[in-house]
């Protein structure tokens, strides 16, 4: 760099004059410019390619392409490939995808699996018993795979037939079917020649209907699906090609879809949603998030007053829910008291009115706390799927009842996340699941990451071992019960159920979520007409 | 290209390559500790919120995340030394292919945006020279705004104009040279513009500076004197004495251009280094970053020596020094 300086301070006339041939060399750069822009500005009309390509706009890239991660934040790239042993239809119930049929044995300790038959892998290789054995033994070594929350009791799997096989537990285990199905991609078999190389990481060999065409991918970019040669169900293939293409920011993704670039765009804020209709653009919106406070230190252990119910339920009567939702929701939001909404299992519609606004009632229970002056209270938080904001609006009603609270909001998720344990309050953006998936992740005893201070109730973990072993059709009244329980303890200040949205083209029909099935079907978005 | 024919400037290019091994040497150093100062955790960023303490432990464990960073380091330079730059920690390609994967785009931009603050920059530089009064405060006028206007927002105007209003040009993506050279031309030029108006600017004035002050040397009243035509004093011996200054400028810009590309690379949708640094960097993914920085300080080494090249073609003098 000093010489660069040094001949920049000192440069002075020179009588050398520039050879032709550097002239024709710059004339050739000249004309090339002027060839590119002009031809560029010539070309106009359309980017659309509707019909033989759908391209989706994904606001994130998937760490692993290995459906066995059970990463359900990028099922996009895992339902192209990989068909599911059951599907998860829109009205929540479940249909045959790679299993003809399934059914649990007594006190939901074994689950029999009976295979369709005809169906290969993209490399060919037949799908059977033995194959799907393989793969959960997979599934549950792989490091960082979810499969040991839904199969932690597993202690054996019999190859009963060349299509059928049961799986053995030791504990009741109920909702394979949903862990089987898409949602929780635990039945998304990959083949086992590619699980001996270790190569699903970064490439699929699975019995869905299409299959990545690496050469046409840039990996963290844009993934390229082509129809799988071998796949069993000619006529679930609408496309010749499916692109799936990460875009950051969501100005951008609708820029794309506007001029179309893109067909599809899931997972994008609900802020996006007016622009959005304002364009003709269609969209869905499933309320995917269940967002508010969780009242962490429920022991008083770093902050006394949270260890009284009392206090813990008079933050909940101080939180205007409503115009939380308006805020966060965008108008698209809707208001909750408790940790599920119409569509869960565990959702009680007489909870919904638990906890409203009220400050009096908020002063009334902190001073019988003995906090008739409140207190302050650390709260972590998150700049991710608006936490920050949420957070900072629930400061604003806290304060009114006279809880200073001190939020510290965290730019990275991952030093997030490693910090709850420091915060007695942390705010909450959780998924929508099952009772007895949320008791072991969310707020059990074995909840490592939401329940940093292990808190514990006797009679929730009694229902939670009731859930387990209950015919399907008892299940939701214990999950009712298990919810009545939270809320009544107030272990969180539920606010709002966010929706993250799905925008498409209105060429484009088959983009389905519901309040029974939150995330979109890939493999069921389809040209309109 | 000028072909270092001069003892001076073959010591010069011998002595910026052997620099180039330390200098790569601290900015890996520097970059592995500072990374390791930015809160945050891969493995648990990728097990996620529904990921249990066994599982995140296991991860961590997989990824080598438990070892000391002295480890790691040692572990990667010595990896490094053989040509391996590893795999992502986060998606388990090789840190080689992502980067070769991307370095076009990266480069179709950084190139084609200084390409373009040359050309016009040079241009309005010398109007505003020539004419001192009208033209002369719109290039200064023009470089205020055009060092003003952020290049993500002027990418969001441009894609409203002239991908979604007026359909001249694709929103967003990039398209391989190989695959379509005019569809490759289309997806550069809204972003080459974005990424090129704040150099324009500088370009413009560090030019017509310079050409000003060139202008009123004696050596030009003595060519105007021996009836040499107005083009060719200013094209041919005025500009290129004038030119040193701006080359350095147009090597600063360069090299800003690529810090530039990660806003524009994230606007326009672009597969771009600047937008993987971004990300391995938010995913605390150490190999991807390093393998990021190496590009880059590889690239500033290219461009600072091309520049020196350039003096040497622009002045005899340097040559033989």
């Amino acid at each position: 760099m000093g010489t660069m300086v040094e001949r920049a301070l000192g440069a002075d006339a020179s009588g050398a004059s520039i050879s032709t041939g550097r002239r024709i060399a710059f004339l050739s750069l000249a004309v090339a410019l002027v060839v590119a822009f002009s031809t560029a500005c010539g070309g106009g009309g359309s980017t659309s390619r509707v019909g033989s390509t759908l391209t989706i706009a994904e606001p994130l890239s998937p760490p692993s392409l290995d459906p066995a991660t059970g990463a359900n934040e990028n099922s996009d790239y895992f339902n192209l490939a990989y068909d599911p042993l059951i599907i998860l239809q829109p009205d929540g119930t479940f249909k045959p995808g790679v299993a003809l049929k399934w059914s649990y044995g007594a006190g939901n300790k074994s689950f029999s699996i009976t295979l369709r038959s005809g169906v290969k892998f993209s490399d060919g290789d037949v799908l059977d018993a033995a194959a799907v054995k393989g793969w959960i033994q997979h599934a549950l070594t792989l490091p960082g795979g979810r499969a040991s929350t839904y199969f932690g009791s597993l202690t054996s799997m019999d190859v009963t037939g060349p299509l059928a096989l049961t799986l053995n537990f030791s504990n009741p285990t109920p909702l394979l079917e949903l862990a089987f199905s898409q949602l929780l991609e635990m039945g998304m078999i990959g083949g086992p020649k590619a699980v001996a190389a270790n190569s699903l990481a970064t490439d699929t060999d699975g019995a869905g209907p299409y299959m990545l065409d690496k050469a046409s991918s840039v990996p963290g970019d844009t993934y390229t699906f082509i129809p799988n040669p071998n796949y069993w169900n000619k006529s679930n293939v609408y496309w010749k090609k499916v692109v799936l293409k990460t875009i950051t920011n969501p100005n951008t993704t609708l820029d794309a879809l506007r001029t179309g670039q893109v067909q599809v765009a899931v997972g994008q804020p609900v802020t996006s949603v007016d622009s959005a209709k304002a364009a003709g653009l269609k969209y869905v919106a499933p309320l995917t998030l269940l967002m508010g406070l969780s009242l962490n230190d429920r022991s008083g252990m770093l902050s006394k007053p949270l260890g009284d119910v009392r206090v813990r339920q008079a933050i909940n009567y101080a939180i205007d829910r409503t115009a939380v939702a308006k805020l966060i929701g965008a108008g698209y939001g809707r208001p909750t008291a408790q940790m599920a909404i119409h569509g869960d299992d565990s959702y009680d519609p007489a909870l919904d009115n638990r906890y409203p606004y009220d400050v009096a009632k908020a002063k009334e229970l902190l001073a019988a706390a003995g906090y008739p002056n409140g207190f302050s209270l650390a709260i972590g938080s998150a700049n991710v799927v608006g936490e920050d904001t949420l957070g900072q609006a629930i400061a604003g009603q806290l304060a009114n009842v006279g809880i200073k609270v001190q939020l510290d909001v965290k730019n990275d998720v991952g030093a997030y996340f490693g910090a709850f344990g420091k915060y007695p309050a942390v705010t909450l953006a959780f998924g929508r699941l099952p009772a007895a998936i949320d008791y072991q992740i969310l707020y059990g005893p074995n909840a490592s990451l939401f329940n940093p201070f292990k808190s514990t109730n006797s009679g929730l973990s009694g229902l939670y071992d009731q859930l387990l072993s209950a015919p399907s059709d008892q299940a939701p009244s214990i999950a009712r019960q298990m919810q009545q329980i939270v809320v009544q303890e107030a272990w969180f200040a539920p606010v709002v159920a966010s929706p993250l949205v799905d925008l498409y083209r209105s060429d484009i029909t088959g983009v389905t979520s519901t309040d029974f099935r939150v995330q979109e079907y890939t493999t069921e978005i389809r040209p309109a007409g | 290209m000028f072909v270092p024919e001069s003892p001076a400037l073959l010591r010069i290019v011998g002595n910026r390559l052997l620099l180039s091994v330390p200098l790569l040497l601290i900015v890996s150093t520097l970059t592995f500790l500072l990374e390791a100062l930015i809160p945050g955790d891969l493995a648990r960023t990728i097990v996620g919120p529904q990921g249990t303490q066994a599982q995140y432990l296991q991860l961590k464990h997989s990824l080598g995340l438990d070892q000391p960073l002295i480890t790691r380091y040692q572990q990667w330079l010595e990896n490094v030394s053989h040509g391996d730059f590893g795999a992502s920690l986060f998606n388990h390609e090789p840190v080689t292919m992502l980067l070769n994967g991307r370095l076009s785009v990266t480069l179709s931009l950084v190139i084609g945006s200084t390409l373009l603050a040359a050309v016009v920059g040079v241009l309005l530089g010398i109007a505003g020279a020539l004419r001192a009064d009208i033209a002369g405060t719109a290039v200064d006028a023009l470089s205020m705004v055009g060092l003003a206007i952020p290049n993500f927002f002027l990418g969001l105007l441009l894609i409203a104009l002239f991908a979604v209003a007026i359909p001249l040009f694709p929103a967003t993506g990039y398209v391989p040279f190989d695959e379509s050279p005019l569809d490759w031309a289309r997806s550069l030029v809204l972003p080459v513009v974005a990424l090129a108006t704040p150099g324009i600017a500088v370009v413009a004035k560090q030019t017509r500076d310079s050409m000003r002050a060139v202008l009123e040397r004696p050596f030009i009243r003595t060519l105007r004197a021996a009836g040499l035509p107005r083009r060719s004093i200013i094209f041919k011996h005025a500009l290129r004495s004038a030119a040193a200054p701006v080359v350095t400028v147009l090597g600063l810009i360069f090299i800003a251009s690529l810090g530039g590309t990660v806003v524009v690379e994230s606007v326009f949708a672009m597969p771009g280094l600047g937008g993987l640094a971004v990300q391995a960097t938010t995913q605390h993914d150490l190999p991807l970053i390093q393998g990021v920085a190496v590009y880059f300080t590889a690239l500033v080494v290219v461009v600072n020596l091309l520049i020196d090249l350039a003096y040497g073609w622009l002045d005899p003098r340097v040559r033989v020094e």
